[in-house]
């Protein structure tokens, strides 16, 4: 790879190792995602497939730019626009305090790229604090789109294998294979919360069960009558009945009313429930968001 | 860097595999076997069929590893499904379309385009998420734009070594490895759009490559479209041995690179979802349009036509055959235009292509989509006898 200076690993994709390099020509930083294609594998894999396709369609200034892809003989090379920083090494240099006006932001931002993808018939189907890049001048940029996937309309069966557990919605985590917009958008929730903590995960589950657990702690345990077609997902089974024993206000102390909302918006178990990114935006919470942010399209 | 750009595809080798391409099989084969595919024939004589019978090996590979897979999905969408919306799975039982009770053709109106006076067809499914209603404008603008940019010409297949009966041979082909993949109908039409365009970026592939190129297009579908991937060996063992794992997988990215990794050619029955879903069509029809898509598949002529004008052409003209409408610019609703975009005219041209290809289905030597549709699954529909009826035959014998 002679055009690009390797500088230093920055860390591991969903199939491929990622790299800053330097252009020696421009001087230009850049990141370098390496994916290796041998001989006795099944050619390139499907996610790297996917993603560089995917992310040709998807120019946007909240999602990271693909520039280029080079194939040499034993690999494919992904050259992407270098960010600093991930939103979770952002999180642990922050020492539990953050300015809500970047909570604002950031949630804007990550909801802006969202609403791109989704009005180009793509899920990213795996969001999450480390696939969320952010730069010096506060930009956020959704990046990692190895698990994405173009859907039709209507949209069919995918994988249930989706999402990081953290930020799996209820629908998935009972099986779910016939998942749309909303899934990304109770990611996009999980988020809000953990970034309006300073970075302390809402639901850090330890399994499919506890995870489950833990959020029908918090916002009630769903039933066929606030949720038509729970009991029907194929990997169902009853939980005990909790009724929501803490407001979001304890969750979230730090958010505000209107805050709140979003985020209880967001948040439903039922996916037909969830709130999409459009209408996110619209929000009443972010009337004082910065004009420069909110004007500041693509 | 680039070092198997063409290596891959030259057609010195063309002694190699004299094998290498795919002849029709006119006989039938029973769900055992494989599709066999040897000695393309180029408008030649007689080329010995020479069915091999294809050993088990690969549907014991595809079924023993797929099939609980696929059983699983199955078992589990039918699960997913129900509470979401009452629908089948796309192209397994039965055609994935909300049934309409409602199919009467509205008067032709005199109502201009008053989109007021214009039933919304999304009504109804509003609070359907699978209909993703809030991003269906910006969802099939992306699309039109889409197969604009990535259009495949007129003269792709001009002063090129693949010839039009060719890649008919090979289209066929692909038809009958995908059912037999029992693979999403989005990943059929990619796959040939990704032969198309890819033959229109290289002319040199010709007889010894041209099946390489389509299996490899049809690894890149799946990859693209498919929940689970058939193996390697699977692909291998569909070319009947003519082309190694290692050429396939050098084909593979011979083809991303030289179309630049742009996959997001979006399929004919997007649109036709959509169309299908606006003029209330039933089951009948809905099935109708997609064999007429399928096999428009077939033939290069109309590769060049835009996925969603081809989609309008395929729902008009089912309409028309089932409903027994000679009149088909009555069926075009001022509804119609406003949800397509095109008026009659725009689609008329293929259209009648269309109806020439369905007027010639059983003459033709690629049996494979009339077949497939044959089955109780399409509704027997290639056997309506409409389609033998006054309007195909009007439509066929009209000058273009």
């Amino acid at each position: 790879m002679q055009k690009y200076e390797k500088l230093e690993k920055i860390g591991e994709g969903t199939y491929g190792t990622v790299f800053k390099a330097k252009n020696r020509e421009t001087h230009e930083i850049v990141a370098l995602k390496r994916v290796r294609l041998d001989d006795d594998d099944e050619g390139v894999p499907s996610s790297a497939l996917r993603e560089i396709c995917l992310l040709k369609e998807l120019k946007h200034k909240n999602i990271v730019r693909l520039y280029d892809v080079l194939h040499s003989d034993k690999k494919l090379t992904l050259v992407f626009e270098h960010c600093d920083q991930d939103l979770k090494k952002y999180f642990d240099s922050l020492n539990g305090d953050i300015d809500l006006d970047v909570v604002k932001s950031f949630m804007y931002q990550l909801l802006r790229g969202l609403a791109f993808c989704h009005s180009h018939n793509v899920l990213h189907r795996d969001l999450k604090p480390q696939n969320l890049l952010i730069n010096k001048n506060g930009e956020l940029k959704l990046a990692d789109f190895g698990l994405a996937r173009a859907f039709g309309i209507p949209v069919k069966c995918y994988s249930a294998e989706v999402v990081t557990l953290w930020y799996r919605p209820p629908d998935v985590l009972f099986g779910a294979k016939l998942y749309t917009t909303s899934i990304d958008m109770w990611s996009a929730g999980c988020i809000f919360a953990e970034l309006a903590n300073a970075g302390r995960p809402l639901f850090p589950g330890s399994d499919v069960d506890d995870q489950l657990r833990r959020i029908f702690k918090l916002l009630g345990t769903p039933t066929e009558e606030t949720w038509s077609g729970m009991t029907q997902l194929p990997d169902y089974k009853p939980f005990p009945i909790y009724q929501p024993n803490m407001s979001l206000s304890q969750v979230v102390p730090k958010l505000g009313n209107r805050g709140r909302d979003l985020l209880q918006r967001l948040l439903v178990c039922n996916p037909m429930g969830r709130m999409n990114a459009e209408d996110a935006m619209s929000h009443q919470y972010f009337n004082d968001l910065n004009p420069a942010i909110k004007n500041d399209r693509c | 860097m680039a070092t198997m750009r063409h290596a891959t595809i030259q057609e010195t080798k063309e002694n190699l595999h004299t094998k290498g391409l795919i002849k029709p099989q006119g006989t039938t084969h029973t769900a055992t076997q494989r599709p066999a595919l040897t000695g393309l024939s180029i408008n030649t004589q007689a080329t010995a069929p020479a069915l091999k019978d294809i050993s088990k090996k690969c549907d014991i590979t595809a079924k023993a590893k797929d099939v609980k897979e696929v059983q699983l999905v199955q078992k589990q969408s039918k699960l997913d499904h129900k509470p979401l919306q009452p629908r089948k799975e796309e192209g397994k039982q039965q055609p994935q379309l909300r049934l309409q009770s409602r199919s009467q053709v509205p008067a032709p109106s005199q109502e201009k385009s008053d989109i007021t006076k214009i039933e919304d067809p999304d009504k109804s499914t509003i609070q359907d998420p699978l209909q993703v209603t809030e991003y269906l404008k910006d969802i099939f603008a992306h699309l039109r734009d889409l197969e604009t940019k990535y259009a495949i010409r007129e003269d792709f297949l001009d002063h090129h070594r693949t010839t039009p009966n060719m890649r008919s041979v090979l289209v066929n082909w692909l038809v009958e490895i995908h059912a037999d993949f029992e693979q999403k109908p989005e990943t059929l039409y990619l796959c040939v759009s990704i032969v198309d365009r890819y033959l229109q970026t290289n002319t040199l592939v010709g007889r010894s490559s041209l099946q390489l190129v389509g299996t490899a297009a049809l690894l890149i579908a799946s990859k693209y479209e498919e929940m689970y991937l058939p193996s390697l060996s699977d692909f291998e063992y569909i070319c009947d041995g003519a082309f190694t794992s290692k050429q396939i997988i050098q084909m593979e990215i011979d083809i991303l690179k030289r179309l630049e990794f742009n996959l997001g050619y979006p399929p004919a029955i997007q649109f036709l979802k959509r169309y299908s879903k606006v003029i209330r069509a039933k089951a009948e029809h809905y099935t109708m349009s997609k064999y007429f898509l399928e096999l428009a598949l077939l033939e290069h002529t109309l590769s060049s036509v835009k996925p969603s004008l081809l989609a309008a052409a395929a729902c008009c003209l089912a309409k028309g055959v089932i409903d027994e409408i000679m009149e088909l610019p009555k069926i075009w609703t001022p509804a119609m235009v406003h949800y397509t975009t095109y008026q009659y005219q725009d689609f008329r041209r293929p259209m009648i292509q269309l109806a020439g290809i369905v007027a010639k289905v059983d003459t033709s030597s690629f049996t494979q989509v009339k077949k497939k549709y044959s089955a109780a699954a399409y509704l027997k529909i290639s056997n309506n006898e409409n389609l033998n009826g006054p309007l195909i035959r009007k439509l066929a014998s009209t000058k273009k």
